[in-house]
């Protein structure tokens, strides 16, 4: 009796799972993993590696799956973390203690070539933002050799001026389910980066807006009780004065997104997220006053803040545009008098093949 | 495709079950070798033809080869070559270039998924054939079906064709084998997924530790040992599930090895089928013990080089069947009595040899040295650091599980539970359910799930 009841439930469990998954409404997005499911096109029909992810991503259930292996690492196992996540306190952290030398190689060169090939003029900086593990004890995670980390990239960066930013921020800075800093933190980031850039800084009274919830990327990797938080960005009236370009949807867009609850990254709010190329201008601002940066998603929530120095800034992520193709792009201008900054943070330059 | 995996265990395994259950008794065989060779299509394209190849010439030679030596040899040959072909030419060109400074180019060719395993199942049946021990296979479906069977065709256990010759002709699966089956598939399949794949994991967070500590280097020892023996003994566990769920008993193939009490005892206990392998069809023709001291250590010799080459073409597996091979002609012949009088000092000596052995078969063979030196702290490294605790720390529940899940006291004491509490049994059902579930769980959130057999 004990052997039919055995078979008939694992059997049913067998055959009952892949039959759901495959009735089951298919999703195309992971909200909480930030990335599009697997897909299986005409051409990939005998593409077994293909079928293997787009199973596995369809599978029913998977989030809470993925929920119990969480669980169960975290509770049976006692790890302390769960797809190299961990919880300090209130807080999620990615551990990451590995200096990849090559992509450090490989970023600089890339920015060494941009400046060669396009730059006229000298006003070139550079400037890294740490990520928040940086801010925590030595004996809480292992951790970057960051001092090992910032020599290697200012020596390869050497005839760039370099603006650091590492005693404006601290743990509060970032948000505590995302790698992200927060806006509303990173005024003294701005005016160090002005000062670095000779600008002046001009007194700003920002409003505060608030959008819930926000959902972090670490969030849904580790089992824990953290609640969502609240996105605040800052606005002022120099930003109603702006026209924000996207290149890739060739319309014009607001410098905040105001569709907050249907993004699939609250992060996006900031310049409509990742995105290969916007031109931002300032209608109140007269004077020829220009600034290109290279920047990754960090970058997004820092810009807005630069509005009112700039007349014209050409946000570039090489992300999604290679650097060859700028040559060919008649909105970005290349010019004597402009500041050009490349602000990328840790986790970029450390994995930095992703950049064209 | 490999078993931990959710095509595997969610699709390919419901419906080659589903087909093999309706399909009448004197087709099975049809349709267990269809489905195994999409099986083996699924994760080896390319070299599909050469499976079937040596499906078919085995066959055909078999019915011929009637104890006619020279066919044997010719077929013996044609095996080996392709095995040495796909398996050897580049490393032997690499070592060609650099011992003569020549510059004869690498070739292009990939090494076919499982076909040292197939080779040498092939090659015991034509040896077997020749020598009469079995008869030769009835018709081609009942030896493909043999050659080609997805429960062991990539990872093993090796099977002779006559352990499962009355089985691949006419086979019963009862109630009782289906669930011992699925029980021991399930079994392996957490053992994989779990605690083989994690400790994986381990290591590869202690390889991440800046500055490498005494304890962190005997720490990844003793995890290649641990991943190794679950990662290997988990796929046996499986292959023999399987095989009862279809009817067939296989040999067990791993017998608690990390509990020996010698390395003799050790190569009892571990890859038992390959170790049964070499013994029939290459020691004992050598003349195995039996032509005096001279002779036998020259055929342990040859027997643990070849031992080495058959897991990898590389230096390192090289030098790990010489290291076991002089472990064990030491034993033979200088300690065999004094182990046996001083057991516990045995064991930890034992496992200490294990530990090295699997650091030998783990890492290139210039980084043994060092790698080595670490553990004895000759060179200079701290005894333990912040990053050690950390991992060790993590990963201390799953080490403990690993360490006793690698001797018998979890059976023992289940079995003794069992006889005390006979309710016991009625709640296996609902653990077999749930552990399926947890497994799929990782094996849905998997970020580490190598193939360590693609170089076998």
């Amino acid at each position: 009796m004990k052997e039919k009841i055995t078979v008939l439930l694992l059997l049913g469990i067998l055959f009952t799972l892949p039959i759901l998954s495959i009735i089951k409404n298919k999703e195309t997005f992971s909200l909480t993993e930030r990335r599009e499911l697997a897909s299986i096109k005409k051409e990939d029909i005998l593409n077994f590696n293909k079928w293997e992810k787009y199973l596995t991503d369809h599978f029913i259930e998977r989030e809470n799956f993925k929920n119990l292996k969480a669980f169960i690492s975290q509770n049976i196992l006692q790890k302390k973390e769960n797809k190299n996540t961990i919880q300090i306190e209130n807080g999620l952290y990615e551990i990451n203690n590995i200096i990849n030398e090559k992509s450090i190689v490989y970023i600089t060169n890339k920015i060494n070539q941009i400046i060669k090939e396009y730059s006229k003029t000298k006003n070139i900086y550079y400037s890294i933002i740490p990520d928040k593990n940086y801010y925590l004890k030595e004996t809480q995670i292992p951790k970057l050799n960051y001092s090992q980390f910032f020599n290697l990239t200012n020596q390869l960066l050497k005839d760039i001026s370099y603006i650091s930013i590492v005693n404006d921020l601290n743990l509060n800075s970032y948000y505590k389910t995302d790698i992200h800093w927060k806006q509303t933190e990173i005024i003294k980031v701005k005016e160090t980066l002005l000062k670095g850039m000779n600008k002046k800084l001009l007194k700003t009274n920002y409003h505060k807006e608030k959008k819930y919830p926000f959902y972090g990327v670490l969030k849904s990797r580790l089992s824990n009780n953290l609640k969502p938080e609240e996105i605040e960005y800052l606005t002022n009236d120099e930003m109603n004065h702006t026209t924000v370009y996207n290149f890739e949807l060739q319309k014009y867009q607001s410098v905040y997104q105001e569709n907050f609850e249907d993004l699939k990254d609250g992060y996006d709010i900031f310049l409509n997220g990742a995105t290969p190329l916007l031109i931002i201008e300032n209608q109140n601002i007269t004077e020829n006053n220009e600034l290109i940066i290279f920047r990754d998603s960090f970058g997004s929530s820092l810009v807005p803040l630069l509005i009112e120095n700039y007349k014209k800034i050409t946000v570039i992520d090489l992300r999604y545009i290679s650097s060859s193709l700028l040559k060919n792009i008649n909105e970005i201008t290349w010019t004597e008098n402009q500041d050009i900054l490349f602000l990328y943070s840790i986790p970029v330059i450390n994995n930095s093949f992703t950049l064209k | 495709m490999i078993f931990s995996s959710i095509p595997f265990l969610y699709y390919f395994l419901p419906i080659t079950l589903l087909l093999y259950f309706i399909t009448p008794k004197k087709h099975k065989n049809k349709t267990l070798l269809i489905s195994s060779i999409f099986f083996y299509y699924y994760g080896e394209q390319k070299y599909i033809f050469l499976l079937l190849f040596s499906s078919v010439f085995n066959y055909y030679m078999s019915k011929m080869i009637n104890q006619k030596k020279s066919l044997l040899i010719f077929t013996l040959l044609i095996n080996f070559a392709l095995l040495f072909y796909f398996k050897y030419t580049n490393f032997f060109i690499e070592n060609i270039n650099k011992i003569l400074n020549t510059n004869i180019k690498i070739l292009q060719i990939g090494l076919p998924i499982g076909i040292s395993f197939y080779t040498f199942q092939a090659t015991s049946y034509i040896i077997d054939v020749y020598k009469k021990k079995i008869e030769p296979a009835k018709n081609i479906w009942e030896f493909a079906t043999y050659l080609t069977l997805f429960p062991q065709l990539i990872a093993g256990p090796i099977v002779r064709y006559e352990e499962i010759a009355k089985e691949i002709k006419e086979r019963q699966t009862t109630w009782k084998d289906t669930e011992k089956g699925l029980t021991r598939f399930i079994i392996g399949l957490a053992k994989k997924v779990i605690i083989a794949n994690l400790i994986g994991e381990f290591i590869l967070s202690l390889k991440t530790i800046q500055l490498t500590t005494i304890v962190s280097s005997w720490l990844q020892a003793i995890s290649y040992t641990l991943q190794i023996y679950f990662d290997f003994s988990a796929y046996s566990d499986m292959a023999i599930g399987l095989g009862l769920i279809f009817g067939f008993h296989f040999k067990e193939n791993f017998n608690y090895p990390l509990t020996a009490k010698s390395i003799t005892n050790f190569w009892r206990k571990w890859h038992i089928s390959l170790s049964s392998w070499f013994k029939e069809y290459l020691y004992i023709p050598l003349g195995g013990s039996k032509k005096g001291t001279k002779k036998t250590i020259r055929n342990l010799f040859i027997v643990w080089i070849t031992t080495g080459l058959w897991h990898g073409a590389n230096w390192n597996f090289i030098i790990w069947g010489l290291y076991f091979g002089i472990l064990l002609i030491l034993e033979k012949f200088l300690l065999k009595k004094f182990l046996e009088n001083h057991k516990f000092l045995a064991h930890i000596s034992t496992l200490i040899m294990i530990i090295i052995g699997f650091i030998i078969f783990s890492i290139e063979a210039k980084e043994i040295i060092p790698f080595i030196k670490n553990m004895i702290g000759l060179n200079h490294l701290p005894f333990i650091n912040f990053e050690t605790i950390f991992y060790f720390k993590n990963y201390i529940i799953l080490f403990l599980i690993a360490i006793i899940g690698s001797t018998p006291i979890v059976k023992k004491l289940y079995l003794k539970g069992k006889e005390k509490w006979k309710g016991i049994e009625m709640i296996e059902p609902i653990l077999l359910g749930t552990l399926l579930i947890i497994t799929t769980a990782f094996i849905i959130d998997e970020s580490y799930n190598p193939f360590l057999y693609f170089r076998f």
